[in-house]
């Protein structure tokens, strides 16, 4: 479980998992800006619609855009940072290395369910463009997001499965 | 063999589309194919998704019928918008008989409609304004009100008028009303119980009957394509007889017998009710001529004969609901 | 076999891999693939993966999450949470037990800008641990007021978990977050009222703090206006319709930014929040994608209706219907985080709820009060034996305490948690008041 308080944060040693780490926070924080940014321009929405009578045109499309987005992108970094919920009530009696490859093979299914939602994203991303969707008020084509949203999936897919080979690798002490 | 059909719509139960289209319809290909076709209804989005991809839900075949508005997806279904037009339709039942000819006529089906398979269309009752300050008589009264516009056609007429168009999903509506977020809504009757307009305003502005409508949606009910073809001929029999022109009349009379019923709620809390005079309408439609312009420019860009597509809309409309 | 014999049995299946440590989110996913295949097949679910997380994450309401995080995040940066406790320990401190009853009062404060239990727990834990330590509190009786404390993070508005709940349920946020606040602020002077009568039971357990002067009590007060500015704008702009609960939140964390860059965060600092945001969002927002996969795979074995209607037919007394559901959710709780329990149950039980009876309430004001029901039981599972996250938070601060004798300590603040559920349980009014004022 993680706290959504900032503890410090070391990256793995092996060359695939600093990057994979790195590659994690960047999509963090681009998201967190995007989530920023998103914050910005409602607050700027009120404000217009409070002086002058007309709100931002479409803010309501930009915040589910950007949201959507910004989530996606969070997700391989709270693999990175091993942040889920789980019970661990009935294995606590395990031995240490019995646990890890459980929480290999939890990781490992994630791995493969990210990867299939990836690949059907980028399916969708086609299947929208090719259908000219765009969003209602300002006209922003649909598929921008999910073009924006599918490599977050594959990365989620890249980081779980990294997190599963380590566990899997794990020794007894 | 049975076959059971898996219907989504994002409405809950209690709702018009709900329980007086989709679960007769139901019941009726039910009774003429002798029990053999059954539908398990999903409605309130069940099945996942928002309102907006329950085309391709249709399409992909993760619901095997879908009732949606084409206009959700903005863009997509260019053509069919012209119904979405200020002052195009009169009652629901004539001017659906005309969207289905219309869809047919100018070949849509093979066009926009092509990934899925259209059962019928139809159109809701006529778009009234609905005002919580005072009633709208004149062009002049729209100056300064902050009106809930429903499409993106209306958002642009609503800004031709003098208003100031907002833009916001139907379940804040109730919200906006009754803290004076917004002014008014334009909304068809069907609508108004729901979101419990009635009781958050005072005033309700209504276009002459005998004139246009303000506006009005085009709505579609269609079936996914694979499971339509895997139908045997005698069951694909029992779909097409309760689609097509016929039934898309039908629900467009239920449109219209449910608006009664809401104006009536309305009229029983002794609301205001004024009729807006066909001449004040013909200066409306005036000052909204640009609307109809961007809207064939729009189309025309699209690879449609913008033009001929909104004379075959009018001409068809006039044809089955005249005024 | 039937719709619903599938449901149940996968159901098991998930309960199984939930046993085995795999992640809450990852059950649910896999187990909602798995039976959305053996529902409708392979070609379907393909096609509602293409669209599922788009739909999903661009629900205009949810956006909402991630900024409460963030704005609890700035708001703690920005030193909100030790202006509180500085305040509420300025006034009450030196009463016996007042220094724990001011971190009752400055976890409730903080509670109404940040929407997570787990944050208020930590971000207070941080703040009054040391304080309560310097006074030589009880160990166990400073370690469980803050656990509990923690609830309040949630029980107050904003609040991620209701969000969640309208959403699922189809409620206006606006009314449940009304709905929240006269239950929230029982739960936290059922807390005081349990540190007090502790106190008076063992005098050595609170020793009471220094007495302030009045200059000192005013400066303190001062400190927080932030807080309350930020509670009057974002909360304030909800009731009053101003703003969307997005919009608010915006506000709300946009104003805690700039206290926070005011107060002196730097570039490190935005983005230490940003990633810490991340994570939280990340860890919530896996989970929703898996329920959502999960519920559209109940919806197709149409168990939930089955099971409501079965239920309404039944002739069970709803009274007795809904404390079996109470109970079901303090079991799960020992074991489950509110937010997966709540996106497990409430497609399950709310229609149960919605078809029965209660004191004669309208559709509407059952669905909301009903809410903030499941909202308090749900949050008594973080303090619960053997798994409560907001023990193990604040654990993880006090080493030199043992976790049983905090789990012990929370003892009594569970009695008060089941008091206040049975007062809510008769009296609905408590909840609904506020909803009808707004009205
Ligand atoms: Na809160
Ligand atoms: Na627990």
């Amino acid at each position: 479980m993680s706290e959504p308080i900032a503890t410090p944060v070391c990256a793995p040693q092996d060359p695939i998992g600093r990057s994979l780490f790195f590659l994690s926070r960047t999509f963090a924080a681009a998201g967190g800006l995007v989530l920023v940014a998103v914050s910005i321009m409602s607050v700027f929405s009120i404000a217009s619609r409070a002086l002058t009578g007309n709100a931002v045109l479409g803010d309501f499309e930009l915040v589910q855009i950007g949201s959507a987005v910004a989530v996606a992108a969070f997700l391989p970094w709270g693999q990175m940072r091993g942040s889920h919920v789980f019970v661990d009530f009935f294995t606590t009696g395990l031995r240490p290395c019995m646990r890890a490859r459980l929480d290999g093979l939890g990781a490992l299914l994630l791995a493969i369910c990210a990867g299939i939602v990836a690949w059907r994203m980028t399916i969708g991303t086609v299947d929208l463009r090719a259908s000219s969707e765009t969003s209602m008020l300002l006209g922003v084509p649909t598929w921008y997001a999910y073009m924006l949203m599918s490599p977050s999936f594959a990365l989620l897919a890249a980081t779980a499965f990294y997190t599963s080979s380590q566990k899997f690798r794990e020794q007894p002490a | 063999q049975e076959v059971t059909l898996k219907v989504h719509h994002f409405l809950p139960p209690g709702s018009t589309a709900h329980a007086k289209f989709i679960t007769p319809w139901c019941d009726k290909i039910n009774k003429e194919s002798a029990g053999r076709l059954k539908c398990q209804i999903y409605p309130a989005m069940q099945l996942g998704g928002t309102p907006p991809q329950l085309i391709d839900q249709a399409r992909d075949g993760i619901a095997d019928i879908v009732w949606t508005l084409p206009g959700y997806s903005a863009g997509r279904f260019p053509a069919v918008e012209v119904f979405e037009l200020p002052f195009m339709t009169k009652t629901a039942e004539l001017s659906s008989r005309a969207l289905w000819e219309y869809v047919t006529v100018n070949k849509l089906d093979q066009t926009e409609f092509k990934d899925i398979h259209p059962i019928l269309f139809h159109v809701h009752d006529s778009g009234q304004l609905h005002l919580v300050k005072g009633p709208i008589t004149q062009q002049s009264d729209f100056r300064g009100l902050k009106l809930r516009a429903p499409t993106r056609q209306t958002n642009k007429f609503l800004a031709a008028l003098g208003a100031t168009p907002v833009g916001m999903p139907v379940p804040q509506v109730s919200e906006a009303l009754s803290k004076g977020v917004i002014d008014g809504a334009m909304l068809p009757w069907e609508v108004v119980p729901a979101v419990k307009a009635h009781e958050l305003v005072k005033f309700h502005s209504e276009g002459d009957p005998k004139a246009r409508a303000l506006y009005t949606t085009a709505f579609v009910f269609a079936m996914n394509k694979a499971k339509y073809a895997s139908l045997p001929a005698d069951l694909k029999q029992v779909i097409d007889a309760n689609g097509g022109a016929e039934a898309s009349t039908w629900v467009g009379k239920v449109w219209d017998e449910s608006a009664a019923a809401a104006r009536k709620l309305a009229s029983d809390r002794g609301n205001q009710f004024n009729v807006i005079p066909a001449a004040e309408l013909k200066k409306w439609e005036k000052a909204g001529q640009h609307v109809y312009d961007s809207w064939v420019s729009e189309v025309s860009g699209k690879g449609y004969d913008g033009k001929a597509l909104l004379k075959s809309a009018q001409d068809l409309i006039q044809k089955h609901d005249p005024i | 076999m039937s719709g619903t014999a599938i449901g149940a049995s996968f159901f098991v299946f998930l309960l199984v891999l939930l046993a085995l440590r795999v992640p809450i989110a990852i059950s649910m996913l896999i187990t909602g693939v798995a039976g959305y295949v053996t529902m409708a097949g392979w070609d379907p679910l393909l096609g509602y993966l293409k669209t599922a997380a788009y739909g999903r994450y661009s629900i205009y309401d949810l956006s909402v999450v991630p900024l409460f995080l963030l704005m609890g995040s700035f708001a703690s940066r920005g030193g909100l949470s030790k202006a509180l406790f500085g305040a509420a320990e300025s006034m009450i401190g030196h009463y016996r037990g007042g220094v724990a009853m001011a971190a009752v009062g400055a976890c409730a404060g903080f509670g109404a800008i940040c929407g997570s239990s787990l944050a208020t727990a930590a971000t207070m834990g941080q703040v009054a641990l040391p304080e309560l330590r310097r006074l030589n509190y009880s160990p166990a009786l400073a370690t469980a007021t803050l656990a509990a404390g923690g609830t309040l993070g949630i029980l107050i508005p904003p609040s991620v978990v209701l969000v969640i709940y309208a959403i699922l349920a189809e409620q206006n946020i606006a009314k449940l977050f009304a709905a929240a606040l006269i239950p929230g602020i029982i739960a936290a002077l059922g807390y005081i009222a349990v540190i007090a009568l502790h106190c008076r039971l063992n005098p050595d357990a609170g020793p009471a703090g220094e007495r302030k002067s009045v200059a000192l009590r005013i400066r303190a007060l001062i400190d927080v206006w932030p807080v309350l500015a930020i509670f009057v704008v974002v909360i304030g702009g909800i009731y009053g319709g101003i703003f969307t609960p997005t919009e608010a939140a915006s506000v709300g964390t946009i104003g805690a930014g700039v206290l926070a860059v005011a107060k002196g965060m730097r570039l490190d600092g935005l983005m230490e929040s940003l990633y810490s945001t991340a994570e939280a969002t990340a860890m919530i927002f896996l989970i929703l994608l898996g329920a959502d996969v999960l519920n559209v795979f109940l919806a197709l074995t149409q168990m939930p209706a089955e099971l409501a209607s079965w239920v309404s037919g039944s002739g069970l007394p709803p009274l007795l219907v809904l404390f079996a559901i109470i109970v079901i959710y303090v079991f799960l709780g020992c074991v489950m985080d509110s937010l997966s329990m709540i996106l497990l149950t409430i497609p399950i039980f709310f229609p149960v709820i919605m078809g029965l009876d209660f004191w004669g309430l309208d559709q509407s004001e059952k669905a909301i009060w009903f809410g903030i029901l499941a909202l308090m039981v749900v949050e008594v599972g973080l303090i619960t034996p053997p798994v409560g996250m907001n023990v193990y938070i604040i654990n993880s601060m006090a080493k030199n305490v043992p976790m049983s004798a905090t789990f012990r300590g929370i003892v009594p603040f569970l009695m008060s948690d089941a008091l206040r559920v049975v007062l809510l349980v008769f009296f609905p009014v408590l909840t609904l008041f506020l909803v009808r004022v707004i009205e």
